[in-house]
């Protein structure tokens, strides 16, 4: 299965296609979502499944970096501190003091200070050789501390309205005669969600950067024989991941309505697991955006339907750890036998 | 295509098994109103404590209580409001974990006509939206803690201070405490200031390297007791136990049983059960159409040491 850069542009098609009806994982999703609206009728009604995907949203955008890092060969473990450290940065000019900051601005600042934690994970990772674990771990713990040194620990609150609309817009929402609302409507984060998702899509599997990732992380050392810069392919992972990570910095920031520097802690685990759970290779140069997209999507559907039926915490740990461990499993399982 | 199916089956019976042992959790009886609370964790005794007491006192009222733990997550918890929001309970007790980041999930409800009460902390802004607000003054407790170790130390002496996760509402309103009767009290020097993020692991290491820098501590002020039960495992191993004063806040058995040995100086009484039974008498009144009193409801912080300690341990 391991895509090489003979491939011909048609041939990398036809595969993403055969890939595409061989998602096993999509099964995977289907069965909790009967399980679960088996279990509680409450579960499956248009509000909770467009809830599903707003509270997914965020994990979703960060599992779509972390496929293209990970199909390097490669895993950010600061993307979590990443989200702090860009909404703190972005929340900082987005406060009341500042109503009329065109929005387009806290964006910018936003994708911008992920992209540079990108940019620096990338250096240290692909030209100076430093462990991956290692260098995402510091620029983890460094990340997470400007967030703090920014906000002096207190949250930024008190934030422009502008701001406060990024996550928490509906569109199209039904209400009834009576002014009672039955649908709750298009919530934005979800929009946000399936463009990253649609963009990355193309981005990795029908562009010729695209297959230069996964070159690199089926096998480096042919990838920079046949000339391609090893180096500076495995770094633009790294900022793709880290400015997709800073976009979630705001996205988080608004939809709290704070920039808060402890937010997101433990993000970066819930997103390789979306990632792996949708068949993405920890070993490099396999998997695709629409398993992590899937996988996103069953971790914010299994943490949705325990919180409706109300389980306590202590056995959604173990329920949610069950789960993932049974769908990767499946997922690798059949992997195998088709290899 | 076989062994497919086989697998299909083993995984159908896995999620079956995993959520069969969830729906039996979930078996209880059917009551006539539903609240559900939402508290950022159950990983100390503390917030056992009070878990346990919001559903003792949702049965004594006759009320089915839900209890959801958000894992000290701004994003998890809102994302709990939310769906607590669509499945249309009638009343939610909130321990918001960020003051700031909960306000669109109680916006949301207000508009949903679901009331909200919350315990432990207070809305910082979008108070308008809340039906009550049942708190202790931990402003207040703070000031007690160090109004009782300045008079233990006769007005003189060096300081340390244990703070819990830095920027989180009850370690700055400690704090606030704190600096109020410092401020009054220019002989008493704070001469180190660390976090052990409420546990006692980390409070354990920091104190450790305060007692071995050298510097003279009189006594150390922890912004709960998780984190004073490390700090005196520290104090212990230096050999001075006795010798340096030490105060924490919630009146965990262990600190009670502490103070009697004299391991520990003082503690405070944090009334969590009694939060619990006030907020779920405010939703029971708001369910019956009746209007509180008033949107604050607080309850005082008591001081705990030697003295008194034998009320409190059981």
């Amino acid at each position: 299965m391991k895509t090489s850069i003979k491939n011909s542009k048609s041939n990398t098609l036809s595969k993403w296609v055969a890939r595409f009806q061989k998602i096993s994982i999509l099964l995977v999703l289907l069965l909790i979502i009967v399980i679960l609206s088996i279990l509680t009728p409450a579960f499956l009604t248009p509000n909770n499944i467009m809830l599903i995907i707003k509270q997914s949203a965020i994990i979703g955008i960060l599992a779509v970096g972390m496929t293209f890092v990970i199909i390097t060969g490669g895993i950010d473990i600061s993307v979590g501190a990443i989200i702090a450290f860009s909404g703190v940065c972005s929340a900082y000019f987005s406060t009341s003091s500042y109503p009329d900051m065109p929005i387009i601005i806290p964006f910018m600042i936003a994708v911008a200070s992920g992209a540079l934690v990108g940019v620096i994970n990338g250096i240290g990772i692909a030209y100076c050789k430093i462990p991956n674990m290692i260098m995402t771990m510091c620029t983890q713990m460094i990340a997470r501390g400007f967030a703090l040194v920014i906000t002096k620990g207190t949250p930024i609150f008190d934030l422009n309205e502008s701001y406060k609309k990024i996550s928490n817009t509906f569109f199209f929402s039904i209400t009834d005669s009576s002014g009672e609302k039955i649908f709750m409507g298009i919530p934005s984060l979800a929009v946000y969600f399936l463009i990253v998702f649609a963009a990355g899509a193309v981005l990795l599997h029908f562009t010729v950067y695209g297959r230069r990732i996964f070159s690199i992380g089926g096998n480096k050392e042919a990838a920079r024989y046949s000339g391609l810069k090893v180096e500076k392919i495995e770094m633009s992972a790294y900022v793709i991941c880290g400015a997709l990570a800073g976009l979630c910095g705001i996205l988080m920031a608004s939809r709290i309505t704070s920039g808060n520097g402890t937010t997101a802690e433990g993000y970066e685990m819930n997103a390789i697991a979306s990632a792996v759970i949708g068949g993405v290779s920890l070993t490099g140069g396999r998997g695709n955006i629409f398993g992590s997209f899937i996988g996103a999507l069953i971790i914010g559907t299994i943490a949705n339907g325990l919180d409706v039926m109300g389980i306590s915490a202590y056995y959604k740990q173990i329920i949610q750890g069950g789960i993932i461990l049974m769908a990767v499993f499946f997922d690798i399982r059949s992997r195998n036998r088709k290899d | 295509m076989r062994k497919n199916r086989k697998q299909m089956a083993m995984a159908s019976l896995l999620v079956c098994g995993t959520m069969a042992l969830g729906g039996g959790i979930l078996a209880h009886a059917e009551e006539n109103y539903k609240i559900t609370a939402l508290l950022p964790h159950t990983n100390n005794a503390y917030m056992q404590t009070l878990s346990q007491a919001i559903e003792d006192a949702g049965k004594d009222a006759g009320v089915e209580i839900t209890v959801l733990t958000c894992d000290n997550d701004a994003g998890t918890q809102l994302s709990q409001m939310e769906t607590t929001i669509s499945q249309g309970v009638d009343g939610i007790i909130l321990d918001p974990f960020s003051t700031e980041g909960i306000i669109e999930g109680v916006k949301a409800a207000n508009e949903a006509g679901i009331p909200v009460v919350t315990i432990q902390e207070t809305m910082t802004s979008g108070t308008e939206y809340l039906t009550g607000a049942v708190y202790i003054d931990t402003v207040k407790a703070g000031e007690l803690m160090m109004e009782q170790c300045v008079k233990d130390l006769g007005g003189k002496g060096n300081v340390a201070i244990m703070n819990g996760k830095l920027g989180e509402p009850v370690q700055l309103n400690e704090h606030e405490g704190f600096d109020k009767v410092l401020a009054e009290n220019p002989d008493i020097e704070v001469v180190v200031e660390g976090s052990g993020d409420w546990t006692a692991e980390l409070a354990t290491t920091v104190a450790e390297s305060w007692l071995s820098s050298g510097k003279q501590i009189d006594a150390i002020c922890s912004n709960n007791d998780g984190m004073a039960s490390g700090i005196r495992n520290a104090i212990e191993s230096a050999g001075k136990t006795g010798e340096i004063l030490l105060y924490g806040l919630d009146a965990q058995q262990d600190a009670l049983q502490a103070i009697k040995d004299g391991s520990q100086t003082g503690t405070i009484y944090m009334d969590g059960p009694g939060e619990a039974v006030a907020a779920v008498d405010a939703l029971k009144k708001t369910f019956a159409g009746e209007t509180l009193e008033s949107k604050d409801i607080i309850i005082d912080p008591l001081m705990i040491t030697k003295e008194n300690v034998d009320e409190y341990l059981k």
